[in-house]
């Protein structure tokens, strides 16, 4: 048996973060070790448990950028799903040069969700949403980052 | 046993529908009678009967026109907004149409059951921090004067700046068409821009519209004479 990937949640809307947990039930393979709701709670439960992967669903989107920064100096170990309300170009460009792994937008659904994790646990880019994708061909530099 | 309230569920996020409808499962009041995203709202509503419609309005608020919608083509279903936009021009947007509620996202389940209930009951809720907002804005707009209820004292203060330049192209006689190849933006974008200045002005339609801009525009002119 494989060792599950252990997940940390912090997403700023509670209800969000219950429909995550239920549908990374679906998966053996992942556990939600722990969740939070703010940036101060990405910094203290990423530097707190060791997490393979941060999903991380910050209200204001610069701030998830700079936790997301924050957390690469902090845990480079710590892989870093940022979620991300719309699909603005800037915004990912920034996410990625910030050292996170990928942004997913809010209406994934479960199967999208556990199909990103997986790849990118696999330390590849996650193919979530087409919109992203497609800019990350035209962004070749975000991927030279890695 | 007391009947449960019957919800509705739109959002165009499955993940946070699935949240709200595991939230509202542990509660034996609710029961979740059929979700779907915002595009499909009205048709969910032709066949299940519901007390209360849960409706994500999206963050540039153009859910608000399926609230208006939907609260004319059922006036018995109370229309709550749970939104991740706490822009006060979206909330006022919603009450006008006829929203009973208007509920932050980042709502936590107690306080989601506790909202739900009392929109039940026939009183309005609006996420607190949102609502007393509001107010101040309120107060503060009635001593200038420009925050008036009366749609026909209303200033454009409120208006966005692109709402401002769909309403000079509009009072100026140019159609959606016409005003999209000048703004370079999709015809849908100008009908989205539209629909919520008209909401915004309380008025039901261009020539609405305009005549409000003209009256406001004469009276401008009459006040700058005497002053």
């Amino acid at each position: 048996v494989g060792k599950r990937i252990r997940i940390g949640l912090v997403d700023y809307q509670p209800i969000f973060r219950r429909g995550v947990v239920l549908a990374l039930k679906a998966s053996a393979n992942l556990t939600v070790v722990t969740e939070g709701g703010t940036a101060a709670d990405a910094l203290r439960i990423a530097s707190r448990s060791a997490l393979d992967i941060l999903l991380l669903g910050v209200e204001i989107p610069d701030h998830a950028i700079a936790t997301s920064w924050a957390i690469r100096q902090l845990k480079p170990e710590t892989k870093i799903l940022i979620v991300v309300a719309e699909g603005d170009n800037r915004l990912v460009v920034d996410a990625l040069r910030s050292g996170a792994h990928g942004c997913i937008l809010r209406d994934f659904e479960g199967a999208e969700l556990i199909r990103a994790i997986e790849l990118i646990h696999r330390r590849r880019f996650p193919i979530a949403p087409a919109r992203t994708s497609r800019l990350l061909s035209n962004n070749s530099q975000a991927f030279l980052l890695h | 046993v007391a009947k449960r309230i019957r919800i509705c569920l739109v959002d165009d996020h499955p993940i946070f529908r699935e949240g709200v409808a595991q939230a509202l499962r542990d509660s034996s009041d609710f029961n979740v009678v059929a979700e779907g995203v915002t595009a499909d709202a009205l048709g969910m509503l032709g066949d299940a009967v519901a007390d209360i419609l849960l409706l994500e309005i999206g963050m540039s608020g153009n859910g608000i026109e399926v609230a208006r919608a939907i609260r004319q083509a059922h006036p018995g279903v109370k229309v709550v907004v749970l939104s991740a936009s706490d822009d006060h021009e979206h909330v006022i947007g919603a009450l006008r149409v006829g929203a009973q509620g208007y509920i932050l996202k980042n709502v936590g389940r107690s306080d989601l059951v506790h909202a739900l209930k009392s929109i039940h009951r026939g009183e309005y809720y609006i996420t607190p921090a949102l609502a007393s907002r509001l107010l101040s804005r309120l107060v503060t707009h009635a001593r200038g004067g420009t925050f008036s209820a009366n749609s026909e004292r209303r200033g454009r203060a409120d208006l966005t700046c692109r709402e401002r330049e769909v309403l000079s192209y509009l009072s100026e006689g140019l159609s959606n068409r016409e005003i999209a190849v000048k703004l370079g933006i999709s015809i849908k974008t100008i009908k989205q821009h539209t629909m919520l200045l008209f909401s915004k002005m309380g008025v039901r339609n261009r020539i609405e519209a305009i005549v409000a801009v003209r009256k406001s525009d004469h009276s401008q002119a009459n006040g700058a004479l005497r002053a």
